[in-house]
């Protein structure tokens, strides 16, 4: 019991510097969580705690240094929790931790009290969520009477968790007819994602089709930025067969996400949305941290990461100038994971 | 051993012969699993060994009863009712000598071996008189006869049995791996009917001193499962018919776990309690749990396990429960080492419910193993929780809604708990004609969450459902329509009565079953899977069927069938599967006479040593309703009674299809049909022309089959999956450096294959026969054609991760070490690639490929020149510039900046035109051959929208612009009209628009000032 919740100080104190960039990048910690534990997300939950998106374990509460003593927030089909309560992806609202699987489900889970409901809903497809206060956004597409789908193409809603998020409303329709059909049949390659600003905005990529999408709190369009400069992947150009190889074969999944410059995460910055890109060169997982400032220019930054796998993905949140990077390597079917799952904090410098 | 399934726990059971005693027969339950027959009054040593016992005579119905029960007056206190059984299928009275209905609860099936269970003599009418209280099970053994398990309907006064001949007994010597006796054997038996997706445990027996199991009068046609274990031995499911499992059979070795337990400061922990528990296979419903218990210094050691996943579970008062899941293989010893049990925490745990009442029987559950029941009191005191985790503790009562709270640390030493009312439903179901429906199920849909719950047996339900949520109901029952309702949501405490829900008869077909000889043929199984949103995958394997039994005279009357297709399957015991197509309508529909024939024996031969089952697919449609299976058995498996006609047959290990062969069944003859053994296929791969580099093959057999996986977990949660559909499966072959390959896992047939980069996407399939020979060598060409090119600098230096793609196409790659990268499968034509990295990118080159032709050659040569840029300045009326306007051109959405200028790059090609908003109006524009282009605001108007009956979102279309409520919406606006809510517009370019909702349309002319109006229905 013990060593199974003992996670490991593996490494601290790596100075890195991006060449040329206004800010920087300061490694502090690199902490180990357990072997064979997955770890899908992360969410600052104070100065010294993150929430973790632990998958079919749920989700739980550790210090980011010494995190011997996790607490289990929301129990998972593992520990308890219903058959579907996945924590794949996760937002922090005011009262609640927010969660959802590629599967289609989200769920949400009072923090506060002994007696925390668990309440979910189904979708189609979902690509990730986020919240701020009561409200969670959701990017996903959701089921209907047309070949299965919606008919009007909702991709992107918002609701209010304190009302069990009963007044859902859609915010970006998708361009693909019926029902946000890409969204649907792309969701897996999870090219995607989205996140509440510090300021309240919230700044979508579907990754289904092009842009960066900034909202206001009501759902109003803000800014928005082009995918082009980012060489990501922005769109559903894959053929059926390609995608149910993909969708099957884990190896060909990680041939094609090896093969391309991918969104990993979108960070909260007070100056503007700061995408996180992942590449592969070598077998070995890299990762560029792009700013895209409400005013000013892009930068591109590389992280002073990396992870000797094809496989590896990261996903991270920022509170104040420290950045906490969940970094994680998907193992073969059946194989043990080059590493076990890490949480890095940093401090973030300049501006 | 014990062996947990369907909520019971069996004890590995040693049966002795039954001995009536008077009037009265028992039959005892001992603490150490053994059954025996007795006589009243039970002695001393009998009582102190009793655990319980079953009691019956010929005019009371048995019970399960407390060992020093006043027996005949607990009989007497629960009064029977007569059950009159009748047998068909005999001619003379002298046939029935000897023949015995074997007749009992079905708890009780479960509880003793068959042999010990209640037996009735038949009268020489073929009758017999059963005393029933509860739903009963009965089965006919005799010499000549047999007949298999059947369960009786709860309310059914009457019921009749098909005698089957031939039948046989099946006489199964067991020995344990290394050949030696194997003891006590104890065995479940198992079947699944012909077109049933789920395996059901029907009887229990017990094995002689000598490993000897004796299964009397089975039908010989059918298939029995048997799950089996003993003392010597690793658990084990076998099937076959009598025949096939009359033989000796050797049992796996056993695998087992063994650990040491220690407490925080590394002393021995001993009496800690070690249970694993795991599934033995996918086709049998039990899992086998063993236990053991530490000794002084600690250790412990479980054995008798079976191979595959278990979980394993230690606990011991006043330390935190552990648990781990682990994989064993065969006979095989796993060390768990050193486990350090912490001190646990107790917590006190009150439950009351709304009112502040403490609420008793209340189930808890905790993930650390913890099981209990709240007491009078409402409380129950939570043992072997961890004391450096949360735990998380689920609460279920009747009538209360189900509520999982997580005990956070420091944990408390008590915790009280409110548990709110459920909203419950009830109600009760009965058919067109008023009387109660006992067969019928409610599916309960709340979102994605679906159950089904049956009705009791007057038809009545009762169940809990989550306040708050809206709920779709569908109440259906195997011989009538299906009636569905939407329920609003419920309150926390709400009672709501459905009343009486009448299932209407629904649309039925008539017929008769005959054989050749125009008999008819009693007892066939008519069926339809019912229409089903999930596929008929989904359907079938919930048991979503319609069905009605042929009686005596063939008859049968099928109810509840929607109008329009419907296919009929036919199962009548030891004849073939017959289909019988009908086209459903108003009028009942009468299908006439429906022959069934014999069938013929197929026999399949294999030399794959890990075949399992052979099956024929009658429909060719990979659907497992349609399967015929018959287990393998020493290389051979026997398919009976398969209709005359051209089959595939397949053979399947644990894994996938490892032989598929077409049997041609004549009605004159058996068939045989001889796998060839695992053959050889070596080829090399063209892709247009030139041999294929590296990567792999990927080959399918097309299926058009829905796939469904479903999955059941044990009480301990170990998982088990069954897989239905899924067609033929994917075989993966990797290709050399050369291009070459080699496989032994691929059959002779049509195969749909693509090849797969190593890097990413690969070829379109294409279809491609493997020749039936022993060493088949192949060549796997691919036509279309090959791009070949590099990625390059100004100065002609490769550039390696440049991404090469398609403009608005699905051709894609990634420039290797020396820049490189190749296209395959390239459809015939005109392509445009670019290269890019970063943000900087080369021009499009546009390539064009010929069918088969030699790989084209491609240079795209990355710079800083920017190319293919569009500029666009956005200016005000007065000329001033507009900044953060939108402009959507083509699939891009773009920032203006500050001032008024957005620029982004097209090489798809440049947009036509640009919409762009900004201050709440729009303005159209063309962009025409201009890179730099200044797109100036106008005056605009308003439109109103009005309707007196529609409710709906309008599509506002100009013949400039195209979809402007779509731009809206992207941009945050979502129109909805409504009868009392005009729409109105601003900000509209002078120009005519279209407002569609449905089939309303509606054009209208928009003037610089003015507000036009625009009326709908």
């Amino acid at each position: 019991m013990n060593c199974k919740r003992t996670f490991l100080l593996l490494a601290s104190l790596t100075l890195t510097f991006a060449a040329n960039a206004a800010m920087t990048f300061r490694v502090v910690s690199t902490t180990a969580l357990p072997e064979g534990v997955i770890a899908r997300d992360v969410r600052w939950a104070s100065d010294t705690e993150v929430f973790v998106g632990t998958g079919k374990r749920g989700v739980v509460r550790t210090r980011v240094d010494s995190t011997a003593h996790p607490h289990l927030v929301v129990a998972g089909a593992e520990r308890g929790g219903g058959p579907t309560v996945i924590a794949g992806r996760l937002g922090l609202a005011q009262n609640h931790i927010l969660f959802a699987s590629g599967m289609g489900m989200v769920g949400w889970s009072p923090l506060a009290g002994t007696t925390r409901k668990v309440e979910q809903k189904g979708l189609v497809a979902l690509m990730d969520v986020d919240a701020r206060g009561d409200t969670a956004a959701i990017l996903g597409a959701d089921s209907g009477p047309v070949q299965g789908l919606q008919r009007e193409g909702t991709i992107l809603w918002i609701g209010s968790l304190s009302k069990n998020l009963a007044n859902l409303r859609p915010i970006m329709k998708g361009r693909s007819k019926p029902g946000g059909k890409d969204m649907a049949r792309c969701s897996i390659l999870e090219t995607g994602a989205l996140r509440y600003m510090p300021d309240g905005s919230l700044v979508v990529i579907p990754g289904v089709e092009p842009g960066v999408y900034r909202y206001d709190a009501n759902g109003k369009l803000m800014q928005t930025w082009d995918t082009d400069p980012l060489g990501i992947v922005d769109d559903c150009w894959i053929p059926e067969s390609d995608l149910l190889l993909v969708a099957r074969d884990f190896g060909e999944r990680i041939k094609w996400y090896a093969s391309r410059v991918t969104l990993d995460e979108i960070l909260p910055t007070a100056n503007g949305p700061a995408v996180v890109l992942r590449r592969v060169e070598k077998g070995v997982t890299k990762w560029d941290l792009v700013t895209l400032p409400y005013k000013g220019r892009s930068e591109r930054i590389a992280l002073p990461v990396t992870m000797p796998t094809p496989r590896a993905h990261v996903r991270g949140d920022i509170r104040g100038n420290r950045l906490v990077l969940l970094m994680w390597d998907d193992p073969m079917p059946g194989q043990k994971a080059a590493a076990p799952p890490k949480l890095i904090v940093m401090s973030i410098d300049g501006k | 051993m014990r062996l947990a399934f369907l909520g019971v726990v069996l004890v590995f059971a040693a049966a002795v012969a039954a001995a009536p005693a008077g009037g009265v027969h028992v039959v005892i339950e001992n603490h150490d699993g053994s059954h025996v027959a007795a006589q009243l009054p039970l002695s001393d040593a009998q009582l102190a060994a009793a655990k319980h016992l079953w009691a019956w005579s010929d005019g009371l119905a048995p019970r399960k009863l407390d060992a020093r029960a006043d027996v005949l007056a607990e009989l007497r206190r629960t009064p029977s009712r007569p059950l009159d059984v009748r047998v068909r299928g005999w001619s003379r009275s002298e046939e029935l000598a000897g023949l015995r209905v074997i007749a009992a609860p079905q708890e009780m099936w479960l509880d003793v071996p068959e042999p010990l269970l209640p037996a009735f003599a038949l009268t020489k009418e073929g009758r017999a008189t059963i005393p029933v209280r509860d739903p009963i099970r009965v089965r006919v053994v005799g010499e000549k006869f047999g007949t298999v398990w059947e369960d009786v309907a709860p309310a059914a006064r009457a019921f009749e049995l098909l005698l089957r001949e031939p039948s046989a007994d099946a006489t199964v010597a067991f020995r344990a791996s290394d050949g030696a006796l194997a003891g006590r054997v104890f065995a479940l038996a198992m079947m699944r009917r012909r077109g049933e997706a789920a395996t059901a445990t029907r009887a229990q027996f017990a094995s002689d001193d000598k490993g000897v199991v004796r299964i009397p009068s089975l039908p010989e046609s059918e298939i029995l499962t048997l799950f089996v274990t003993s003392e010597r031995s690793a658990p084990q499911t076998i099937s076959g018919s009598a025949a096939d499992l009359s033989r000796t059979i050797r049992l796996p070795a056993p695998a087992q776990i063994r650990g040491r337990v220690v407490d925080e400061e590394q002393r021995p922990l001993r009496d800690v309690k070690v249970e694993a528990e795991g599934w033995v296979s996918s086709d049998a419903p039990v899992a086998s749990r063993d236990a053991a218990v530490s000794d002084d210094a600690g250790v412990w050691t479980v054995r008798g396990l079976p191979r595959g996943q278990v979980m394993v579970r230690a606990t011991a008062k006043g330390r935190a429960t552990f648990r781990r899941r682990v994989t064993l293989e065969e006979g095989g010893s796993l060390d768990l080492g050193t486990i350090t049990m912490p001190p646990s925490a107790d917590v006190v745990l009150t439950v009351t419910n709304t009112e502040n009442e403490p609420l008793p029987n209340v189930n808890v559950a905790g993930d650390s193993g913890f099981r209990g029941t709240t007491g009078k009191s409402g409380s129950v005191t939570l043992t072997g929780l961890p004391v450096d985790d949360s735990s998380s503790i689920t609460l279920t009562a009747a009538g209360f809604a189900k509520q999982t709270i997580e005990l956070a640390l420091p944990l408390p030493k008590e915790e009280r708990v409110v548990l709110e009312r459920a909203f419950s439903v009830l109600g009760n179901v009965v058919d067109d004609k008023g009387a109660a429906v006992s067969d019928a199920t409610a599916i309960v849909t709340s979102g994605m969450a679906y159950r089904r719950v049956d009705v009791a047996a007057d038809g009545s339900f009762s169940f809990d459902v989550e306040p708050g949520k809206e709920f779709d109901l569908t109440f259906e029952s195997p011989s009538a329509a299906s009636v569905s309702r939407k329920e609003q949501a419920g309150r926390i405490g709400e009672t709501r009565n459905l009343g009486t829900i009448r299932l209407p008869s629904g649309l039925s077909v008539r017929g008769r079953i005959v054989d050749s000889a125009d008999s008819p043929v009693a007892g066939a199984r008519v069926w339809s899977v019912r229409a089903s949103a999930g596929g008929t995958v989904v359907a079938w394997a919930g048991g979503r069927v319609v069905q009605a039994t042929s009686d005596g005279d063939g008859n049968f009357d099928l109810r509840g069938l929607p109008p329009g297709p419907a296919l009929l399957r036919i199962d009548a015991p030891d004849y073939a599967r017959t289909y019988r197509p009908v086209v459903v309508e108003a009028e009942p529909l009468d299908a006439g006479a429906i022959e069934v024939v014999r069938g013929r024996d197929v026999t399949v031969k294999t030399k794959h040593d890990d075949a399992r089952t052979a099956r024929i697919d009658l429909r060719g449609d990979w659907l497992d309703a349609d399967m015929l299976t018959a287990p393998v058995v020493e290389g051979e498996a026997r398919l009976r009674h398969v209709p005359p006609g051209t089959y595939k047959v397949t053979v399947v290990n644990a894994r996938a299809v490892v032989c598929e062969r077409t049997v041609d069944v004549r009605e004159n003859s058996d068939a045989l049909v001889e796998c060839a053994p695992p053959m050889l296929v070596r080829g090399r791969v063209l892709l247009g022309g030139a041999p294929a580099y590296s990567g792999s093959l990927s080959w399918n057999r097309p299926s058009e089959t829905d796939g469904l996986i479903s999955n059941r977990v044990s009480a301990m949660g170990a998982l088990q999956q069954n897989v239905y559909g899924m067609g033929s499966g994917t075989v993966v072959v990797p290709l050399r450096a050369d291009g070459t390959f080699e496989t032994n896992e691929l059959r002779a047939g049509e195969w749909q294959v693509s090849w797969r980069s190593p890097e990413s996407g690969g070829t379109p399939d294409r279809t491609f026969v493997v020749p039936d020979v022993a060493d088949a060598q192949i060549v796997v060409e691919f036509s279309g054609g090959v791009i070949r090119g590099r990625v390059v600098d100004a100065n002609d230096r490769p550039i390696a991760q440049a991404r090469v793609r398609e403009i608005q196409g699905p051709l894609f790659a990634m420039s290797g070490a020396e820049g490189s990268f190749t296209l395959t499968a390239v459809a015939p034509g005109v392509h445009r690639l670019q290269a890019s990295l970063g943000a900087r990118a080369s021009r499009v080159v546009e390539v064009t490929v010929e069918p088969d032709q030699a790989a084209s050659e491609v240079r795209l040569e990355i710079d800083d020149v920017e190319r293919d840029v569009l500029t666009i300045r956005v200016v005000g009326v007065e000329g001033q510039p507009k900044p953060n306007a939108f402009v959507f051109a083509g699939r891009k959405i773009m920032t203006a900046d500050a001032n008024g200028v957005a620029r982004s790059s097209f090489p798809e090609g440049r947009p036509g035109r640009v919409i762009v908003f900004a201050d709440n109006e729009w303005a159209f524009g063309d962009v025409g051959e201009s890179d730099d282009v200044t797109l100036r605001f106008e005056r605009t108007g308003a439109m109103t929208i009005r309707s007196k009956t529609i409710t709906g979102e309008p599509q506002i279309l100009s013949a400039r612009a195209g979809d402007l409520s779509w731009m809206l919406e992207r941009l945050g606006t979502f129109l909805t009209l409504a009868p009392d809510a005009p729409l109105v517009i601003h900000g509209l370019p002078v120009g005519t628009y279209e407002v569609r909702i449905g089939a309303d349309v509606a054009t209208v002319a928009i003037t610089a000032g003015s507000n036009a109006t625009v009326d709908l229905r």
